[in-house]
């Protein structure tokens, strides 16, 4: 992935980075039951990610 | 640091870099524009919503909560609105049409309530926010899915017709304005019949 490929996702990543903190503060803050929903907004960046490899694959 | 501090710090931390994004995809004045949007329709929903007493942030001024709000929401709604228009393919030049657009904000209005499924229970359990009625989704109501779709959607929809129109940026600023007004009242509307009805 080239430098500018990577600028292009920076929001999909930082939108990981959101989740991801959520996650540890769900972590550290006792609230274990919340975690699983998390997968709920990474199906989007799951769902970003193959769109991304399929259109790159068909180049 | 106390919880306000971490907590402004990290909306901060997220919105610049979508910022910069911004900035390098569509140049200053564009992202300008972006963020009048962002920032005029969250600010004014959020102010209706703490006055009325629907919720509270707690431990924060309104001062506070009008700079928390008015980053936070870029931070919200623009992976949204970039996830859209990537898998719809409008990332290219050419200028999207009105049922593009529409059909753009949509999808972006469903992926901010897909996060915000996960987001607001873990606010609620830390405390950040307190709802003066408690609702079905970890004590969250369904009012306030309705208000984040109807938000990102107003956002996204108002600044892309906006920014698809052949107009000057003072021009553009004003159309963004007024779309600012009927997204504002658009979420207020809705909010009204939320309480009225009850959910």
């Amino acid at each position: 992935m080239q430098r500018s490929d990577l600028e292009f996702h920076i929001p999909v990543i930082i939108f990981f980075v959101m989740i991801m903190v959520h996650v540890y503060f769900c972590a550290i803050y006792d609230l274990v039951d919340l975690i699983p929903l998390a997968i709920l907004p990474l199906s989007l960046i799951i769902l970003y990610g193959l769109t991304y490899y399929m259109r790159r694959a068909s180049k | 640091m106390t919880d306000t501090t971490i907590t402004l710090a990290l909306v901060i931390l997220f919105s610049v870099p979508m910022i910069y994004h911004s900035y390098r995809l569509r140049g200053a004045k564009r992202t300008l524009i972006l963020l009048l949007n962002i920032v005029g329709i969250a600010v004014i929903v959020e102010l209706i919503g703490v006055t009325s007493g629907a919720y509270t942030y707690t431990g924060q001024t309104l001062v506070l909560v009008t700079i928390f709000v008015g980053i936070g929401w870029i931070a919200n709604t623009y992976p949204a609105m970039h996830i859209s228009l990537y898998l719809l393919n409008l990332y290219n030049n050419k200028r999207i049409k009105p049922q593009e657009a529409l059909v753009v904000a949509i999808l972006s209005g469903c992926f901010g309530v897909i996060y915000d499924l996960f987001m607001d229970p873990v606010a609620v359990a830390l405390g950040t926010w307190v709802w003066a009625k408690e609702g079905p989704w970890y004590g969250v109501p369904l009012s306030n899915f309705i208000g984040w779709f109807l938000i990102i959607f107003s956002i996204v929809f108002g600044y892309t017709l906006v920014d698809n129109k052949n107009a000057s940026i003072p021009k553009k600023a004003l159309l963004s304005i007024i779309s600012i007004v009927l997204g504002s009242a658009l979420v207020y509307s809705a909010m009204k019949i939320c309480a009225y009805i009850g959910i």
